[in-house]
């Protein structure tokens, strides 16, 4: 799920568009797709799938149908924009709410990364916490239950923080190196798996899945998913880089807009394969012990791989966390050049690592993840918006540069009237936050087209 | 040199194809598990090795004039 290591060119260019010789060819695409969605969040996200008690085909064939919008999202929303303008997310965020609006996007962006980072350092901490023989924490743990895990989670976090703050070019460089041999070890996670389970046939595959792999039943506190659920997760489990226009910044590299069909490799490797085999990991331990629902990778990869499983855990989680944290610190020195960037890196990381240490945030990833991209949704409906529907309304587009308005309020008004609007669906209508990325987009859509006319006549 | 390089990139695949093979011998019951968990280490550190070392020659061979 989580982004893990774009090149290093997104640092390129970044406040002008990208010339035509530096664009980069397909397989560019279908290879950063294929690495950076195989990442240790999938170790979390497979187990929890089972945890939220969903069936064996509403998660085979959700994933498929999700998967495919989350392409197509790509494709036809997020690379048109990308190929057209060939900027940043960040530079057409400026063009069109101007620069004080840009950075409370930096802001906001720079805290939830930080979420995300937290919960890979706990992936990976899961991995050191096996080889010093501390237990898991409980599935329903919210709080830290062990004081030598909370050293552990500090200490990985520090160690990620500090390699982080280094620089991207070795960490990317690791990262590469890494990344074919994490798609295999997945594989490999879920064939493992199989004797376990007391699979040695497809029609024992299917029989098993029904009913020992996915078996309908939710743990108490865990709300029961439907083929719905596991539709709009796989879609919107990566809302901010699609719809949430996050990947302009990726594919503005892309020389024609069908190079979105990449994503493909990183839909069905990661999201797919990577998600099924770790949920199969965690079925293994349920049915050794049905008491023990916690969801923690470092032990479930040991109980099948042995050390290759903890490397494979440590591997990912660190893969993931160190680009994350570094690009987290690059979103704080956005909002002020004068910091050190080591020092905001450092800051970054200790604010995820902080956020590590409660197992409250990986047992309840699904939320998180759904909620992270809910919140940057807005930004990626509006920049739609402007691309696609201002013109064509007779309204002017890029409305922040071309006046010299540093704060515009329709884009801004979109983004948290939105959020509200979906904090109300939610809290008043119960409508689960798996789901409110579709009507929020809309709603943001409308909201600033709307506030875009009347504040555009007033001052044209 | 080239040579080289491209003997240390098949080492690595094979590291890759190894872990593959030994996952499916596993999954067939052919393995027992400690040799799978062994082997499975040894698969990666020949990928690891393989590749790092071959990153490096490449370099190497790249500053050179």
């Amino acid at each position: 799920m989580a982004k893990t290591k774009q090149s290093a060119t997104i640092i390129e260019f970044e406040r002008e568009a990208v010339p035509e010789h530096a664009t980069k060819p397909a397989r560019s695409f279908w290879g950063m797709f294929s690495s950076e969605h195989v990442a240790g969040t999938e170790l979390l996200i497979g187990p929890l799938f089972v945890v939220h008690g969903v069936a064996a085909f509403d998660v085979l064939a959700g994933l498929v149908i999700g998967n495919i919008l989350a392409v197509l999202s790509w494709r036809f929303m997020t690379v048109p924009i990308a190929i057209k303008h060939r900027l940043t997310l960040y530079m057409q965020m400026e063009k069109i709410g101007g620069k004080k609006l840009t950075s409370i996007y930096n802001m906001a962006n720079g805290l939830l990364w930080c979420f995300i980072a937290g919960a890979m350092i706990s992936v990976s901490a899961s991995a050191v916490m096996v080889m010093f023989k501390v237990a898991p924490p409980s599935l329903d743990a919210v709080l830290p239950e062990n004081p030598l895990m909370v050293a552990i989670v500090l200490a990985v976090g520090l160690v990620i923080s500090v390699v982080a703050s280094k620089g991207y070019d070795s960490v990317a460089r690791f990262a590469n190196i890494a990344a074919p041999w994490m798609i295999v070890m997945f594989i490999a996670l879920g064939l493992s798996t199989l004797p376990d389970l007391g699979i040695h046939s497809f029609s024992d595959f299917w029989e098993k899945a029904q009913t020992v792999i996915w078996n309908g039943s939710n743990q108490p506190g865990f709300v029961k998913f439907s083929i719905w659920h596991v539709i709009f997760f796989s879609w919107f489990g990566n809302l901010a880089w699609h719809i949430g226009m996050g990947d302009l910044t990726i594919f503005r590299y892309a020389r024609k807009a069908n190079y979105g069909f990449a994503s493909l490799s990183g839909m069905f490797l990661g999201h797919y394969i990577a998600w099924i085999a770790a949920g199969m990991l965690y079925a293994v331990q349920l049915q050794a012990d049905p008491g023990n629902t916690t969801v923690s990778p470092g032990p479930l990869a040991m109980s099948t791989m042995g050390f290759a499983g903890l490397l494979l855990v440590l591997i990912a989680g660190w893969t993931t966390a160190n680009p994350i944290i570094y690009r987290s610190g690059l979103a704080f020195q956005a909002i002020n050049s004068k910091w050190s960037r080591v020092r905001v890196t450092l800051f970054a990381g200790g604010i995820a690592s902080i956020i590590g240490i409660f197992p409250g945030l990986s047992m309840k990833f699904l939320s998180v993840a759904a909620l992270y991209g809910l919140i940057l949704m807005p930004v990626g409906a509006v920049i739609f918006a402007d691309h696609f529907l201002v013109k064509r309304m007779g309204m002017i587009d890029f409305f922040a540069e071309k006046k010299g308005i540093a704060f515009y309020l329709p884009p801004a008004f979109a983004w948290f009237l939105t959020l509200a609007f979906c904090l109300l669906l939610n809290l008043k209508y119960g409508m689960q936050i798996f789901f409110l990325g579709l009507p929020g987009w809309f709603i943001a859509i409308a909201i600033y087209l709307g506030l875009s006319y009347y504040y555009q006549q007033r001052k044209p | 040199m080239k040579v080289l390089i491209n003997i240390l990139r098949v080492t690595a695949i094979l590291g890759l194809a190894m872990i593959l093979l030994i996952s499916v011998l596993y999954a067939s019951d052919r393995l027992p598990f400690d040799t799978f968990r062994n082997l499975l280490v040894v698969a990666s550190l020949i990928w690891f090795a393989g590749i790092i070392a071959a990153v490096r020659a490449r370099k190497i061979t790249n500053s050179k004039p």
